[in-house]
């Protein structure tokens, strides 16, 4: 079956459509496995060299341009840190750029099926072409060109980038499936509503109503392309989840809805007043005993230098993640407790464990 | 079942965020002489497409041998079995590490580590 007059139908990796060509498959594997080497492997001596560096010059490791650019000074000191953080970026742009590419070859035909699964269940979809976007959010995040709103085709980017990114850890979003069985549930074990913020391409919500086959299942997420992406997913899948185009601070669900609710790496993506806002927001949704659980990058107290110091501030700068260095500086739990949840945990080992996870008296 | 937000205060003060390392998305270098980065990227690049050629001969190879014959749709076609797939892997992670792994010294050659490696931490 051909899908145009020009390219053949290559089916798809478990869940996520395959590349045009061969060729484009074939660039992308080998721009997992440069990243896996090159990249991966080195990680923790690049993080111990480059820290001494950062310390020798004395620069800030601060989320303010004056300390990147001094961050990125005392870094050029060292041809293997200067090595690194090449391969990391150059590695970045090409795979979005091979990926846009190759989808962009047959962008009618993609369209089409969003626009034919936009209208088919199971499970329910809600967008609204004239959503306003709020500013915060039109980062490329992860230097993902257009990032998660401005491109039609950007869950299909998302899926396929992140195909590359996890280098083959997560087939058949296997990832998800552990992290939706790590997820607390209430204390009372009942899972009759689930919501997901900030869920991108919906693998995790997909994953929980599985595990969870008569709970109504919910995934938000503020770019209209990762919704319709997610429903299109779900709809193949022949999963019942519902997802709609919605700001994670400012939610349209009634007071006392939602058994669980989640928010898998949303935290590090938004600013510091949307994350007060979103954590009242669950509060706020979440009934009287339900639980809030947030997986995402640990504190920078928890001394892991990849999230903090010179990785996180580079990072932050150059993967498209401009809120996460006020992320890792905050207490997130103090956070959560002053919005009114009790926290299950709060040693750093069983929050990385188990979430930051805050049940709601 | 959806009701109309509630929380339209949310989005205050956020003027500061447009000032942000990475709100942009830039074009960062990390030599002393950008063209060291540019340098560094060609040949990352050239070594993706010297790799799909490289496969790409293998499965014309591999037609040939299995088909007596080989076309373009037949090449885009193609699904290696598992073992020709796992070849293919083997023989692109030695392409990499044969061509790449002077850049770094013994030392730098350490462990890995990935995002699920830290965060849920115990499976």
């Amino acid at each position: 079956m051909t899908l145009s007059n020009q390219f053949v139908d290559r089916g798809k990796h478990g869940n996520t459509p395959a590349m045009t060509t061969r060729a484009d498959e074939t660039f992308l594997d080998f721009v997992s496995d440069m990243r896996n080497v090159l990249m991966h492997a080195p990680n923790d001596y690049v993080e111990e060299v480059g820290t001494k560096a950062v310390e020798t010059a004395g620069a800030r490791n601060e989320q303010w341009p004056e300390c990147v650019a001094s961050v990125r000074e005392a870094l050029m000191e060292d041809g293997e840190v200067s090595t690194w953080l090449r391969v990391k970026r150059s590695l970045q742009e090409a795979y979005w750029d091979r990926i846009i590419t190759s989808y962009g070859e047959r962008e009618g035909e993609l369209m089409q099926r969003l626009e034919a699964a936009d209208k088919k269940g199971p499970g329910t979809l809600k967008w609204d072409p004239n959503f306003k976007v709020p500013e915060y959010a039109t980062v490329d995040i992860h230097i993902q060109p257009g990032g998660f709103v401005h491109h039609p085709l950007a869950g299909f980017h998302y899926d396929y980038g992140t195909r590359v990114f996890f280098g083959g850890i997560n087939a058949g979003d296997a990832q998800h499936m552990k992290m939706a069985r790590k997820t607390a549930t209430p204390k009372d074990g009942k899972v009759k509503r689930f919501l997901d913020l900030g869920t991108s391409i919906g693998q995790l919500p997909c994953q929980v109503k599985r595990l969870y086959p008569d709970a109504e299942v919910w995934g938000i997420d503020i770019g209209a392309p990762m919704v319709r992406y997610a429903h299109l997913r779900a709809v193949e899948q022949d999963l019942d989840v519902n997802f709609a185009q919605m700001a994670s601070e400012n939610l349209e669900f009634p007071d006392n809805h939602f058994d669980v609710v989640s928010a898998h790496l949303l935290f590090h993506e938004i600013p510091m007043p949307i994350i007060k806002a979103t954590i009242a927001e669950a509060f706020r949704v979440l009934r009287p005993g339900g639980v809030f659980v947030i997986w995402d990058f640990p504190s920078a107290t928890s001394g892991n230098r990849r999230f903090s110091g010179f990785m996180r501030t580079l990072d932050a700068a150059d993967n498209g993640e401009p809120y996460s260095v006020e992320f890792v500086n905050a207490d997130v739990e103090r956070l959560m407790t002053e919005a009114g949840f009790k926290l299950r945990y709060t040693s750093p080992e069983d929050i990385m464990r188990h979430g930051r996870v805050g049940d709601k008296p | 079942m959806l009701d109309e937000p509630k929380n339209q205060a949310a989005g205050d003060n956020l003027d500061y965020v447009r000032d942000l390392p990475g709100f942009e998305r830039g074009h960062p270098h990390y030599f002393k002489d950008p063209m060291i980065d540019h340098l560094l990227e060609i040949v990352m690049l050239l070594g993706g497409e010297l790799w799909t050629v490289k496969d790409r001969q293998a499965v014309t190879e591999h037609l040939l041998a299995t088909e007596g014959k080989v076309t373009p749709e037949m090449i885009e076609q193609f699904r290696p079995s598992a073992d020709m797939k796992e070849k293919l892997a083997r023989d692109r992670q030695t392409f990499v590490k044969h061509v790449y792994s002077c850049l770094y010294s013994d030392r730098a050659k350490a462990t890995k580590t990935d995002y699920f490696g830290i965060v849920g931490k115990g499976e």
